[in-house]
């Protein structure tokens, strides 16, 4: 009976051995495999970081160049707001000016009688010291070009647009001496005909700024009945406060750059030019260097600016 | 007798033990890797489908640049105009 007993413990000892080198070998097998599986894991986690990050960078970028594209189809809403803040801070700075709180100075180059064919060649200056002016145009002679009969102008008036320079009323005749200041309506109608014909040409700029042919004195008597009808249309007049003289007989670049520079003596400047004129060409680019050297900012004309009368 | 069949059942249960948990483990592991791949996969095809599409975009931005050259010089104009009053201000 003590014999059976002690032999079967013995084979319970035996089994027992027997499953536990089974089962040691099999663990560190098992140990041994899940290092190397922790090894992969980890590896292949590194990896999926390193693609997370790439995925969110190429994400971020996406959105980079969606936040530009956007830019991109929105310039024009986005140029219209920008040049309306301008506008207000210009005439909050004109009024520090003129009450002499600021030494600021601010020159406005204007053209007038235009468009003529060679308007191309002072657009380019302008384009070329990055300035925007104003352009008084008139139909004078229909829709060629005054001083080359043979081209038509009428393109000139989206290239105002496009440049972004203002573009003003001069009257649709121009004719001083063929009865515009004959009455009032006849300079009314002159100059609702050519607000009409900028608008046609340009696909709806209104013009809002007129300059009397010769100067609001040329209009004598008329005058004041004159601005208070431009009133009620929302048009301010302005005349010029210096010039070159290329509106009389003008006959050398020096005479230019003389009147030029003898005229330039306000805070605020408005300059008459007119875009037809060789010697005008030839001085335009010292002039607007002459005009930055002495500290004047150059912008072009604006409803609001204090140098538009309203009366 | 019976000491020794205590202790080596001990040590068995414990090795059965540490077995268990390394099936465990295994599994676990196993699944991990498994799950890890699949969202590398995911997102490289993401990855892949953004290329394409930022590719494309730029493209569309380099076209309507070139379109929009002029507005942007026009823009950049009317922005370093302000930039200058703003400073005078």
């Amino acid at each position: 009976m003590g014999k059976s007993l002690k032999s079967n413990q013995r084979k319970i000892i035996v089994i027992l051995i027997v499953i536990l080198v089974l089962l040691i070998p099999i663990n560190i097998y098992l140990y041994l495999n899940n290092i190397s599986l922790k090894k992969e894991y980890q590896s292949l986690n590194k990896d999926y970081q390193t693609n997370t990050k790439d995925f969110k960078n190429e994400s971020n970028k996406i959105d980079e160049i969606k936040d530009k594209l956007d830019k991109l189809n929105n310039l024009s809403n986005d140029t219209k707001k920008i040049k309306e803040e301008l506008f207000k801070d210009i005439k909050i700075l004109e009024d520090s000016i003129l009450n002499n709180k600021s030494n600021s100075k601010i020159a406005y180059l204007t053209f007038d009688d235009g468009p003529y064919y060679s308007t191309y060649k002072f657009l380019d200056v302008l384009d070329q010291y990055n300035v925007k002016a104003t352009f008084f145009t008139t139909s004078i002679n229909g829709t060629n070009c005054f001083d080359d009969n043979t081209k038509n102008c009428m393109a000139l008036y989206k290239e105002y647009v496009k440049r972004g320079h203002t573009i003003a009323n001069h009257t649709y005749t121009h004719g001083i001496f063929k009865g515009l200041y004959s009455s009032i309506d006849n300079f009314i109608n002159a100059v609702k005909k050519q607000e009409e014909k900028v608008k046609t040409e340009t696909d709806g700029y209104i013009t809002n700024i007129v300059r009397f042919p010769g100067g609001s004195v040329t209009a004598g008597r008329l005058k004041s009945g004159i601005i208070k009808e431009l009133q009620k249309l929302n048009y301010g007049y302005v005349d010029w406060t210096a010039e070159d003289g290329d509106g009389g007989n003008l006959t050398s670049r020096t005479a230019a750059w003389n009147n030029f520079t003898s005229t330039i003596n306000e805070k605020i400047e408005v300059v008459l030019f007119h875009d037809f004129n060789k010697y005008t060409l030839e001085i335009l680019p010292d002039a607007i260097k002459y005009l930055e050297d002495k500290g004047y900012i150059l912008l072009p004309l604006f409803y609001e600016s204090n140098m538009i009368k309203k009366s | 007798m019976k000491k020794i069949i205590v202790i080596i059942t001990i040590i068995l249960i414990l090795t059965s033990t540490v077995l268990t948990l390394n099936i465990v483990n295994y599994c676990i592991l196993t699944n991990n890797i498994e799950s890890t791949k699949e969202s590398i996969k995911q997102v490289n095809k993401k990855d892949t489908d953004n290329q394409e599409n930022y590719n494309k975009l730029e493209k569309e931005y380099e076209d309507l640049k070139k379109e929009k050259d002029n507005d942007l010089k026009e823009y950049e104009t009317w922005e370093n105009l302000l930039k200058v009053i703003k400073e005078k201000l």
